[in-house]
């Protein structure tokens, strides 16, 4: 038995770890990655817009004779829904705009890397992305597929669009101005040939793509990108992506940005198509969402062990105890690294199970939970450092979402308690242990 | 002195810079000590005389190491235990050994 766990630390630390590595390094992955970040303020902004426009109140569950806070609530509510569009336009000029921020973003990120005009590149991806994603009709922009629905383009956009600058660039395919032109007249044709060829290549294929399909080439890309968004908005893809997010962490390496290179844009996408919906009045249609990850799956950090934080501070060994102090109160912002490096769960067999496992569970429990409709659906989001039940709030309107949080954080107390309990036997004799022989040679030593 | 601190978005990591800053304080010492996210390290690197990463980025290492050797600056791993009990004399003795 301990042959085969040897057998898989082994993997985990030579294997696993480097390839994952490479791949949380890769150049695409970590430009998409920063792009990410980067969108970050303008979907708090909009959140805070939609809670401002959307009271947690449902005037038809009021009764006759209302408290004085459900009274506010229905005059906060008359006052938003007479001033709907005014309270909105700060939403529908962020969030709602969300694939320009992105596209701008990524292709920054990704001109750093090749050391290319990065004022350049965002200029000329924005252009790309406008081309295929809005194309102007009647003096107006169409805005339909410049928010979250038109975040895979932008990534695709801005990725494809600064590698064909790139290949350009290795070629030397530029304008060559005779000696004696100043350099900066000189660089003012520079990226003259990039706009043509990127003009070229991205308003023909619109153009191919909407006279074969009839569609936009973001509405295609959804279409295409369908069953993939399908598959990750399930409880299996719950499951999986947290999974790997915590091998990742067992591992050592941060789980959460590696997977969420590939995945954030996928439950960042879902929370903002159901703020879509919500304002337009629709039922809103995804249940695995971003903030579901940052407050439900990950209460207190990966791994949810703010539950373990406390039971290791009531820990009768000094080395847990310490841990668990020192990890409580970042743990209410949900950062966890004193206990994923203190405890160590890092390649710590024991902790193998809990810490892998825990999370999974409680993400497909929440999804569970919310596809029977006994929690709302998440459509907002403040940042992930808000303590668990806030957050959790913050992203529904839903009472009912913050007592789930604390049966969630009772759970994964409960399931890793037998677990702590098993770890902390040794620590506790051999701390024991040595504190006797320390008093043993202090007796020797006076005598 | 300046002893840069690198972690996935700077937050665990300050943890560590207050208990650095704590120790170097008790022992009257002059430095500056920051925690940055890690996508900040390449624009930054060049100001500082040493730079640690938090373990959980330590598959930046070998992309950090030669960026901060371009900038003559020496880039290691703090050491998992002492990270994770935000150990600062610790933390601060290793970034020290690297400085010399």
């Amino acid at each position: 038995m301990s042959k085969i766990q040897d057998k898989f630390m082994a993997f985990l630390e030579n294997k696993f770890m480097p390839v994952m590595g490479e791949i949380a390094n890769q150049r695409h992955v970590t430009a998409v990655k920063n792009g990410m970040i980067g969108i970050i303020p303008f979907t708090i902004l909009g959140s805070v817009m939609l809670i401002l426009r959307f009271p947690p109140i449902d005037p038809n569950t009021v009764g006759t004779d209302p408290n004085l806070l459900i009274r506010m609530l229905l005059t906060w509510k008359n006052w938003a829904d007479a001033n709907s569009s005014t309270i909105m336009m700060p939403y529908n000029m962020s969030m709602a705009l969300l694939g320009i921020f992105a596209v701008i973003g990524i292709a920054n990120n990704l001109a750093k890397h090749y050391k290319l005009n990065q004022l350049s590149a965002i200029l000329l991806s924005l252009m790309s992305y406008l081309v295929v994603t809005a194309p102007a009709t009647d003096g107006a922009l169409p805005a339909t597929y410049l928010d979250a629905k038109g975040l895979f383009t932008a990534i695709i956009v801005g990725l494809l669009s600064v590698e064909i600058m790139k290949f350009m660039d290795d070629k030397n395919i530029e304008i060559k101005m005779p000696d004696g032109v100043p350099p900066a007249v000189a660089n003012s044709f520079a990226s003259l040939i990039p706009a043509f060829a990127l003009m070229i290549v991205f308003y023909g294929l619109s153009l191919i793509v909407q006279s074969m399909s009839g569609m936009l080439v973001p509405e295609a890309i959804m279409t295409m990108m369908q069953p993939l968004v399908g598959a990750v908005d399930s409880p299996y893809g719950v499951f999986f992506t947290v999974l790997l997010c915590q091998l990742l962490w067992f591992a050592g390496i941060h789980g959460a940005t590696t997977v969420g290179a590939v995945l954030y844009p996928f439950i960042i996408q879902n929370f903002n198509i159901n703020a879509e919906l919500r304002m337009a009045g629709e039922s809103m249609q995804y249940v695995y969402t971003r903030p579901m990850w940052a407050f439900m799956i990950c209460i207190g950090g990966s791994g949810a062990t703010l539950a373990l934080a406390f039971l290791m501070a009531r820990s009768k060994s000094k080395q847990l105890s310490s841990v668990g102090k020192i990890a409580i109160l970042p743990g209410l912002f949900n950062i966890n690294e004193p206990i994923i490096f203190g405890a160590p769960m890092v390649l710590n067999p024991i902790m193998f199970f809990p810490f892998v496992f825990i999370s999974p569970i409680l993400g497909v429990l929440s999804y569970i939970v919310t596809d029977l409709g006994l929690i709302t659906k998440g459509f907002a989001m403040g940042p992930w450092t808000t303590p668990a039940p806030i957050g959790a709030f913050i992203a529904t309107l839903d009472w009912r979402a913050v007592v789930w949080v604390f049966i969630l954080f009772i759970l994964s107390g409960i399931m890793y308690y037998p677990f702590f309990k098993i770890y902390e036997k040794p620590l506790v004799e051999e701390e024991r242990a040595n504190a006797k022989a320390e008093a043993d040679r202090e007796v020797t030593a006076s005598a | 002195m300046n002893i840069l601190l690198v972690c996935n978005a700077g937050m665990s990591t300050s943890l560590v810079v207050q208990k650095m800053e704590k120790e170097a304080a008790k022992r009257g010492l002059e430095v500056k000590i920051k925690a940055e996210p890690v996508e900040k390290f390449e624009d930054i690197i060049a100001e500082y005389d040493v730079a640690l990463l938090g373990p959980q980025i330590r598959y930046k290492l070998k992309p950090f190491k030669k960026i901060g050797a371009e900038n003559n600056v020496p880039v290691e791993v703090i050491e998992t235990a002492a990270y994770g009990m935000a150990d600062g004399k610790k933390v601060l003795d290793h970034a020290l050994s690297l400085i010399k």
